[in-house]
């Protein structure tokens, strides 16, 4: 072949390759789009790689058929068996349309005494179950719906107060799954108390400990710290006040401070806190008593025995550990100090009986 | 003699003085072409007092929270990240709010579940700390939750711990009103943590 001719097949085969990479190029780029992209673009915001989603707000409360009713939470009182019809009103205030779950869970009281719900990720095991409301819905911006829900007693239920509560959530948008994500679900909701009808009982017990946290220093007093645990054994909500006591010996030298007032304790709850009682002098064993007084939340009038307050007391040994040392050392010291005069006495007296000899030898010789 | 020039002296000044009182008020007075007398024009608006029931209610801005990795050491992994915004606003009147009732934001944070089936991290790893962002009224009664630390600081963990709350005083009147918190995720993890991907899932409940 013509060396020209052969220089502008290569020149055309070198454009036709070209071609060819740029082609594929564009192919792998085009299937890689479909891959989730694995690393996260820390600058660009997290908007860009989810539909754009702005502030959501909304509010639940108890309502009746035709409107939100002022009460804060509900209170029912079924019997085994039995259903009641309930609503709540959903109100959408933000500005765009939202789609809300609606979920109802067992209740319960925090440490703190907050009344909380559990978790979606945490199966329900009693008054959650009698919840029945509609997974979703959706409202427009400013739309308000009355959402119907039934509470349905189980035929074996057992007599006294049930805790659960029922919430609209909103779960925000997922990012791509990198590194540690936490999913916000925020809901907002308010309590479904039921009591079940038949035999109540009110009754609740206490635990106290106490232990002494001395100071190394003997002329100063240490700490006695009582932990007390209050727990609601019966089957109706409780409110509890607890008064701690210490004393010593022969009840001499008795302080008391009243422990945080429980507002509320549902059945089978309990609440535990400590209080520290400062200044204490190791005088032996000192005594750590729990007073708790126990009162129905909702009153009954089916026959109940009236709550018994709780009285316990503990031992709480304080034993004066420095100030023994202190004292054995201070004896030694005396003793130390008589054994080593009457050493000092005994030299004395044989280096005088010695020179006395001595003296006495020279004299005869 | 004095007492004439004193007369004249002292006619001379008041004459002056008339004089130039009248042209004060004169300018004073003077016609400005672009004002048509002097009178104020009230702006008068009345505002109705909302007579449908107030609402509490709660609004979250719509991002997750994500962790980043910062202030490790060799021994403790450090991821840090920030909660959405989130507000609480109760524009209900105080006879519509029982007497002693508390509205209040429980944070709870669940397992961090790994994407491949690394172990969990549990959320008791997990803290922050709550804060009021703004005020644009009064919050002398609503309170950023105190700050939880991680179980690796002596802490319990994000567990049922509050963001915001409130305490109603009947006395004070701070409804209504709108407050604002966000908070500053920590997550502490042994260095011995599986490397990977890992989610949890915080619940924020409003409740009263």
């Amino acid at each position: 072949m013509l060396p020209e001719v052969r220089r502008r097949v290569r020149s055309a085969v070198a454009i036709a390759a070209l071609c060819a990479a740029v082609v594929a190029g564009d192919a792998a780029a085009a299937l890689a789009q479909g891959r989730p992209d694995p690393s996260p673009d820390a600058a660009s915001p997290p908007a860009s790689s989810a539909p754009a989603t702005g502030a959501v707000s909304w509010s639940v409360q108890p309502a009746t058929a035709t409107g939100a009713d002022g009460r804060v939470w509900a209170e029912l009182t079924l019997k085994p068996g039995g259903s009641a019809d309930q609503y709540l009103e959903l109100r959408n205030l933000g500005k765009e349309p939202a789609v809300f779950s609606l979920s109802a869970a067992d209740g319960y009281f925090t440490q703190q005494g907050r009344f909380n719900m559990l978790p979606a990720g945490v199966a329900s095991k009693d008054a959650g179950l009698w919840v029945h409301i509609q997974p979703t819905i959706q409202l427009d911006a400013g739309q308000s719906a009355i959402v119907p829900y039934t509470v349905t007693v189980p035929d074996g239920a057992t007599p006294g107060d049930h805790a659960a509560g029922v919430a609209a959530s909103v779960t925000s948008v997922g990012l791509n799954k990198s590194g540690a994500q936490v999913g916000v679900v925020s809901r907002v909701g308010f309590r479904v108390m039921t009591r079940v009808t038949g035999a109540y009982r009110t009754s609740a017990t206490g635990e106290v400990t106490g232990s002494y946290h001395p100071v190394w220093n003997p002329f100063q007093p240490g700490r006695v710290d009582v932990g007390y645990t209050l727990k609601n054994a019966g089957n109706t909500r409780v409110s509890m006040t607890a008064r701690i006591r210490l004393s010593g010996p022969f009840g001499l030298g008795a302080r008391s401070q009243k422990a945080p007032a429980v507002a509320e304790l549902d059945p089978g709850e309990s609440r535990s806190g400590v209080i520290a009682f400062e200044g204490v002098w190791p005088v032996g064993i000192l005594t750590a008593s729990l007073d708790s007084g126990v009162t129905p939340v909702l009153k009954h009038t089916a026959t109940t025995r009236p709550a018994s307050p709780i009285r316990i007391s503990t031992s709480v040994p304080a034993l004066p550990w420095s100030q023994l040392i202190v004292l054995v050392i201070a004896a030694l010291v005396v003793l130390g100090l008589m054994y080593d005069r009457r050493r000092r006495q005994r030299s004395i007296r044989k280096q005088i009986a010695a020179a006395r000899e001595e003296g006495r030898r020279e004299v005869s010789v | 003699m004095k007492v004439r020039k004193f007369l004249l002296r002292g006619a001379a000044v008041g004459f002056g003085a008339v004089v130039l009182t009248c042209a004060g008020t004169a300018v004073a007075y003077a016609d400005d072409p672009d004002n048509h007398g002097n009178g104020d024009v009230n702006v008068d608006v009345s505002i109705p007092q909302i007579t449908q029931p107030g609402v509490l209610a709660m609004s979250v801005a719509g991002t997750s929270a994500k962790l980043t990795e910062q202030g490790s050491t060799a021994l403790v992994r450090q991821f840090a990240g920030k909660l959405p915004l989130v507000t609480v606003t109760d524009t209900r009147t105080p006879d519509q709010i029982p007497a002693g009732s508390a509205w209040y934001v429980l944070g709870s944070a669940s397992d961090f579940t790994g994407s491949a089936g690394q172990p969990s991290i549990p959320a008791s790893d997990l803290g922050w700390s709550p804060s009021i962002v703004g005020s644009d009224t009064s919050s002398g009664n609503v309170f950023a939750g105190q700050p939880v630390s991680t179980s690796s600081d002596g802490g319990q963990g994000l567990v049922d711990k509050e963001l915001l709350s409130s305490t109603f005083d009947s006395a004070s009147d701070t409804t209504p009103g709108a407050w604002t918190a966000t908070a500053n995720l920590t997550l502490k993890t042994g260095a011995d943590v599986k490397p990977g991907d890992y989610a949890s899932t915080l619940t924020l409940s409003l409740f009263e």
